[in-house]
């Protein structure tokens, strides 16, 4: 069966304008990832426009090779100590009252990369005390002790995308296994964080799966919850199983809502970052919208 | 009516206070004497912070003066003393613009020398992850690391359930006095400072505060837990 090519709801703004180059130029300035870069987001231009963008951090090389994933898999260097101090300047320049960070897998490293991460956190804190910081962790393998370290640094909002329903688990992301990823989410939901998931559509799933995976995700305690079109990154990657209509992803929203999650970010174009500091700010407490941001204006 | 014979115990409230620039033999004397004086109750757990003038110490490990490189002539003409310490660990170099930390602490809410270590060493972490550096443990190497390069050593002793000596945290020193010695004792690793990593001065005062800030926050928690949660493969 062949899917028809990209329908228009797909298309996303082309990169441009003084915030996106303010933003292109901080990045490489200060030697840093994206993974708007790096997963080849479709909304890079929107978010760079608005001056803001989610930083990768532990390099640009995956130790796994998911198959929906842009990311490069490969054996990565040592690494870069002095990332945490570059990333909490980079969140100053940007002025980001919310700031994302994610980073790739680095399951070769002892501790899965937790000292970096903890060491992120507590320096974006340290030279930005009123922003927000969401955190988007890969699995950890499970190993409970590592997600404990990134816990220590009391991140505002704890991310983990289960990425698709359970039976799709195997063919779209190898390494990683849903029923792991769930109790990284109740392991920081029994910590008492704020807790939030993501899956994508358009890989095979059928309708009454998406709908037992809302399901364990609002069990699991999770309050966020974002739904995006699955795109094939490269011909080497998934291929589309079916192009999502905005009218189901606005179904999936209200039958998130109404089964008890707090807010869902569901449509075409979403992805795990996606307006994430117009969510935080039910969860922060705060506001922490990236309205006044500095790059932006530049 | 609350029992009459209850005294409750008065100890003074626990405070941060820096010394400044000092010769490790005399500031040695003088944690002694705060230990007295902790252990007396006349002073409350403190965190002292110094800058030694510039020293190799000698643990109390077996072999560390084995450990010492330069001869009695070139130390001589670098400036730098030497002094056996009763301290744990092997040798180590002190110097202007190394951060050392002397916690002078009553370990009688929690009787566990090898927590106090891993307190120790979170203290170091979490201050240096504020100031934007990834530091972990070393699997069997106590003091604190960035992958192969050690940026501070612990080494530490108690009297009577009242900790003194402590931490040293490179900042701005000069790291070639390490090339004097092999530190404790470690053949497969390299020194690191702040400065190195960052290729700028860092600043002290800051860097102090920001100690003492992980410190007293983390103390409450390190005497309240009774058994160790922290990470065995550190």
């Amino acid at each position: 069966m062949t899917v028809p090519r990209k329908p228009s709801w797909l298309r996303a703004r082309l990169p441009g304008g003084p915030g996106y180059h303010a933003v292109r130029q901080l990045v490489e300035h200060h030697g840093l990832h994206t993974v708007c870069q790096s997963a080849q987001c479709p909304n890079l231009g929107e978010c760079w426009a608005r001056g803001t963008a989610t930083v990768m951090i532990l390099g640009n090389i995956c130790t796994r090779s998911c198959n929906f994933c842009a990311i490069q898999t490969g054996r990565p260097t040592e690494p870069d100590f002095g990332e945490p101090a570059r990333v909490a300047d980079a969140v100053a320049r940007m002025n980001l009252r919310h700031v994302v960070i994610t980073s790739v897998a680095r399951d070769e490293l002892a501790d899965g990369g937790a000292s970096v991460w903890a060491a992120t956190i507590r320096a974006v804190r340290h030279r930005n005390p009123q922003t927000a910081i969401e955190v988007l962790v890969p699995d950890f393998k499970g190993h409970l002790p590592d997600i404990d370290t990134v816990l220590a640094a009391r991140p505002d909002i704890f991310n983990h995308n289960v990425e698709t329903v359970e039976r799709l688990q195997k063919p779209v992301r190898v390494q990683a296994r849903y029923d792991r990823s769930r109790a990284v989410l109740r392991h920081a939901k029994a910590r008492g964080f704020t807790t939030k998931t993501g899956i994508m559509l358009g890989l095979g799933e059928r309708q009454e799966e998406i709908e037992q995976t809302l399901r364990d995700i609002v069990s699991d305690g999770a309050e966020i919850l974002t739904v995006g079109q699955y795109l094939q990154p490269t011909p080497q990657h998934l291929p589309v199983a079916r192009w999502v209509t905005p009218e189901e992803f606005q179904h999936w929203k209200e039958f998130g809502l109404s089964i008890g999650l707090g807010v869902v970010e569901s449509g075409p174009l979403v992805r795990s970052s996606y307006h994430a500091d117009e969510q935080s700010q039910k969860y922060t407490g705060a506001e922490h919208l990236n309205t006044r941001n500095a790059l932006a204006s530049a | 009516m609350a029992s009459a014979t209850f005294v409750p115990t008065v100890t003074s409230a626990p405070a941060t206070i820096d010394w400044g620039r000092t010769h490790y033999t005399p500031a040695w004397h003088q944690q002694e004497d705060f230990v007295a004086r902790r252990l007396a109750g006349g002073i409350g757990d403190t965190l002292v912070f110094t800058e030694h003038e510039p020293v190799y110490t000698l643990g109390v490990r077996l072999g560390a003066a084995s450990h010492l490189l330069w001869d009695a002539a070139e130390l001589a003409r670098r400036g730098i003393e030497v002094v056996e310490t009763n301290r744990g660990g092997d040798i180590t170099y002190h110097g202007p613009g190394q951060i050392v930390g002397y916690p002078i602490l009553s370990l009688a809410p929690r009787k566990d020398l090898h927590a106090y270590l891993r307190f120790l060493e979170q203290v170091l972490i979490n201050a240096l992850g504020n100031l934007g550096l990834a530091a972990a443990r070393r699997p069997g190497q106590t003091g604190i690391w960035l992958g192969p390069r050690k940026i501070a050593a612990i080494g530490v002793a108690v009297k009577r359930w009242v900790t003194y000596h402590g931490f040293a945290l490179n900042v701005n020193n000069d790291l070639t006095p390490f090339n004097g010695i092999v530190p404790c004792g470690i053949t497969d690793g390299t020194v690191t400072s702040m400065r190195q990593e960052f290729g700028r001065e860092c600043d002290l005062t800051e860097v102090k505060a920001v100690l003492a800030a992980e410190f007293w926050g983390l103390l409450p928690r390190f005497f309240s837990e009774t058994t160790d949660h922290t990470d065995k493969r550190g």
